[in-house]
Order: structure tokens, then sequence, then C-alpha cells
């Protein structure tokens, strides 16, 4: 077997839908469903983790409030945070994406 | 059972990932019941009575009910949502499924090769794969049904298998939304015609075999068969159903040319299939039918109801993918006149059916027995918490 990665494309073959009149309108909404995906997730971990704290009783909210990341994990943060946006703005890249690949 | 790893099981999304997923599942569940609500009553309560008063009428068909609605912001909203969460469904499972791939591929590799439950895979890479899924992306799901990254890929077969189940995640009776298609279509044909014992049976069109394997089960002494253009999807559901102990027999073939032999099977079906399919291959695939279909057999086709059966707003409502979802030959194929197309193509009329059968698993089974034993169901709308639309016809 090939040991090579795959990247699966993310852009659907086909000319991409639009609704209003201007476009830029069809790109917003994808941005906000995107950013409102984003948005639960987070609260998901949230709440996974206040759970989980509640539950070993180990850590306070002022614990949490008080808390500085160091500096490897701020680089790891940063990571986290470059990958999100690039989720997001997905569509902006898309459009590169497409003329790239004509 | 086998201690083959199942490719139907194996894909482990992280924490954010799955809360992704849910997300989409919870997101297409709002948009097509709780939106397509609000959608329906902006309709009746604005867009057609102010149609009626500017014509003196209601709108006749659906492409009327579309034009009156294409610039109502209600339309534009639902539109964009329904479409996005439709491109994002492919998106949520993807990250996870390119991880484990190699698994995947092993583990794919690993059931053909022992083969635990007797099925089989034939590939044949100089199948002809017809336009509409090389040129576009059915469904929006990027690589679509045919393409390959690697050798022995399943990846589309995972993606496919995987993203519909996030599809239908957050709707009712999402438990038993896989194979629900096939397990009502053979438990209603159970009843119906107890007389009627298929030994060969043909899916058409089947993907990953979601909506082959149920056959298997109703008709265990059958000998079950799948087929499909798309390679990854066979080896991927090839490899899920021997993983669960299913002997199902997956072959790479076109339906308009099947190389079957003639009077080979005793019932034929697909579900999902001839919307996909352009009006031309359409007929080509019922006379191909008829020529592997035995005599006295049965050939019995799920899809959605013609646009003749039910009301503009439906039809309107119905279309929308053939506009947005890559799907170009889906409102050309409602409109056929079923009757006429099965019978230019050789089935006599006195021998067709067409018959709405009750989701198996979400009807209680004395009103499934009724509808089954001669009644008509009352239930309209289609779909997984309510009514299949078959066609066909006896040969
Ligand atoms: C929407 S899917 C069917 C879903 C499937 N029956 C299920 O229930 O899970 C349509 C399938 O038909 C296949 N297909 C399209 N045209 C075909 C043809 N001419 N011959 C064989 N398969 C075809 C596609 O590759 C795709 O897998």
């Amino acid at each position: 077997m090939s040991d090579k990665t795959v990247n699966l494309p993310l852009r659907a073959k086909g000319k991409r839908a639009t609704f209003y009149k201007d476009p830029a309108v069809d790109q917003l909404f994808a941005i906000v469903t995107m950013l409102t995906q984003e948005l639960s997730v987070a609260f998901d971990r949230i709440e996974t983790v206040e759970r989980m704290l509640d539950k070993s009783g180990v850590i306070s909210r002022a614990d949490i409030e008080a808390y500085k990341p160091g500096e490897q994990e701020e680089g790891e943060r940063t990571q986290r945070r470059d990958e999100y946006i690039g989720r997001v703005f997905n569509i902006l890249h898309q459009e590169a994406a497409s003329l790239r690949d004509s | 059972m086998s201690n083959i790893r199942n490719v139907g099981e194996m894909v482990e999304p992280n924490h954010d990932e799955y809360n992704r997923q849910r997300f989409v599942s919870i997101l297409r569940k709002k948009v097509l019941m709780d939106f397509a609500g609000d959608m329906k009553t902006i309709y009746q309560k604005k867009v057609e009575p102010n149609f009626e008063k500017k014509h003196g009428r209601k709108p006749k068909d659906g492409r009327e009910v579309r034009k009156a609605m294409l610039h109502e912001p209600v339309f534009e909203g639902w539109s964009s949502l329904r479409y996005n969460a439709q491109l994002m469904t492919w998106w949520s499972v993807q990250p996870a499924i390119e991880r484990d791939l190699s698994d995947l591929i092993q583990a794919a590799k690993d059931a053909r090769a022992a083969n635990p439950a007797g099925g089989s895979l034939e590939l044949n890479p100089d199948v002809d794969v017809p336009r509409e899924i090389t040129e576009l992306d059915v469904h929006l799901m990027p690589g679509c049904f045919h393409t390959e990254y690697t050798d022995d890929d399943v990846a589309q077969g995972a993606v496919y298998h995987y993203g519909t189940t996030v599809f239908s995640g957050g709707l009712p009776h999402r438990r038993i939304t896989k194979g629900g298609v096939a397990s009502s279509i053979a438990n209603y044909l159970k009843l119906a015609h107890p007389e009627f014992k298929p030994k060969r049976i043909l899916d058409m069109g089947c993907t990953a075999g979601a909506n082959t394997t149920p056959y298997k089960e109703v008709y265990p002494e059958a000998e079950v068969h799948g087929i499909d253009v798309g390679a990854p999807l066979l080896r991927f559901g090839h490899a899920r159903a021997e993983a669960e102990g299913a002997a199902l027999h997956f072959r790479q073939a076109n339906a308009t040319d099947t190389g079957y032999p003639d009077n080979h099977f005793d019932f034929i079906t697909s579900s999902f299939f001839f919307h996909e399919v352009s009006v031309p291959d359409t007929k080509k695939i019922f006379k191909e039918c008829l020529r592997i279909l035995k005599p006295g057999g049965l050939m019995l086709h799920m899809e959605l109801p013609p646009s003749a059966l039910t009301d503009p707003y439906y039809n309107f409502y119905l279309d929308w993918d053939a506009f947005y979802n890559n799907e170009p030959h889906y409102e050309k194929f409602r409109g056929l006149d079923f009757p006429e197309a099965l019978a230019e193509c050789g089935f006599e009329k006195d021998k067709q059916l067409m018959v709405r059968i009750p989701n198996f698993a979400s009807t209680p089974p004395d009103e499934f027995k009724a509808v089954a034993t001669g009644g008509d169901t009352m239930r309209r709308d289609h779909g997984n918490g309510a009514v299949w639309f078959t066609f066909g016809s006896w040969k």
C-alpha cells in the first residue's frame, strides 16, 4: 500500500450556488454558518471541561480566572486559532483554489 | 462473528470533530423541519395569496411556486443554510477519515482476503462512469462517488457512509435510517406477496450497500447482489458487509449494460437511484432490467414521487435538489409519466405497480400490515418518518 497522505478535497465540483443578488452575501452567509458551528463546538468543549472539573472537584473558577498560558502553550493556541480562522473563512480560499485548479 | 475490523465503525472523530458533526446534524434538522415549516407558512400566508391576487388563480406547478419564492428572504436564507449544511456534512467527516485512511484501507483488504461471510467483490476499472458523476460532485460531496486518491482506496465510501450518518443524525428515527428503504420494501413484499420467494436479488446503484443488506436479512436464502460504478464505495460496502457477517456480492458495473445473462434475477430494485440518472439512461436501464429479470420476476424501485402525484408547493420543495444539490436530472425524472415510460421499455401496463410503502421501522406493525395486505396509506410525506414511493412491474 502507498503511505502517502491523502488530502480529501473541500470543494464540490460544479458551480457554487448563489441565492442573493450580490454573491458577497452568499459568501458572508457561508462564513457566518461556519462561525456558528465553531462557536457551538467551543461551547461543547467548555462544557466538557467544566463538567469534568466539577466532578473531580479539584479546580475552582478562581483558578481558571487566574490562569496564564506558558510560551509553548501559547504557541499551540496560536496554531489552533490559525486553523480555526482558516476553516471559518474557507470560502475566500475556495475561490482562489478553484482558479488555481483551472 | 469474525475479528475483521469493521470499516463502518472504526473511524473515531476527536472531541471537536464529533461536536462539529453533531452541530451539522442538528442544523439540518432545524433547516428541514423547523425552518422549512416557517417557509411554508410564509408561502401559504403571503406568497400564495399575493400570487392569487395578481393572477386570479393559484400557482399551477412547482416552477411557478419557485418563481414566486425565489427572491423571498426566507427562501434565500433557508436555501443558504441548507446549502451550507450540505457541504458541512461532508467536511465534518473528512478529517477523521483522512487520518484513519490507511487503517481503513488495510481493514478492507483484510476483509477481502479473509472474506468470512462469503460475499464477493468484483471490480472493473474499465467501467463506463456516467458524465454527470465525473463532471459534477453529486450531493455536493467533494470527490463524488468514483474518485480514487490512492491504491485500494475506500475514502469516498467512508465519506458517504459516515457523512450520511451525520446527514440524518438530527432527524427523528435516526437510528434506523441506514437501510430504511430496503427493510421497508423487503418486509412489505413478504406480507403482500408471501408466495414470492426471490432466489436472486439485484440492487442497482447500491453505493456502500446500506440498502442492499436488509434483503439478505429478510430473504436469508437469497443470493444478494449490488452494482455501482464507484469502486471506493464497493470496496467499503463489501468490507463492511463481511465484518457484519452479510454475504453480499458487489460488482462494479454500469446499470445500462450490466453484463448479466438474460432472465437472471427474481427481483431487481434500487433506492434513490433513478433521479440521478438522465432520462435516456433511465430508459436504457428499464430495458436492461427487463432483459435480466426472470419471467414472473419483480422489478420495484424506490424513488421520489413523480411530480404528477404531489402538489405544486411540494414539487417546488423537492425540486430544490435539482437546482442546488448537483442533481441535474432530478426534475426531469420526476416529470416522467412513469407508466408510459415503463410501457415504452416493454413492461406491460397491467403488470405494473406503484406503491407507497410506509417506513417499516417507524410505522406501527398493524398499520404496516394493513397497508401491505390491501389498504392504501394515508401518509404522504416522503422519507424515513413517513412513506417510500415505489414503482415497477412484474415480468
Ligand atoms: C444516491 S446513490 C444511491 C444510494 C443507495 N442506493 C443507498 O440507498 O444508500 C446513487 C448511486 O448510483 C450510482 N450510479 C449512478 N449512475 C449509475 C449507473 N449508470 N450505473 C450504476 N451505478 C450508477 C452512483 O455511483 C451512486 O452510488
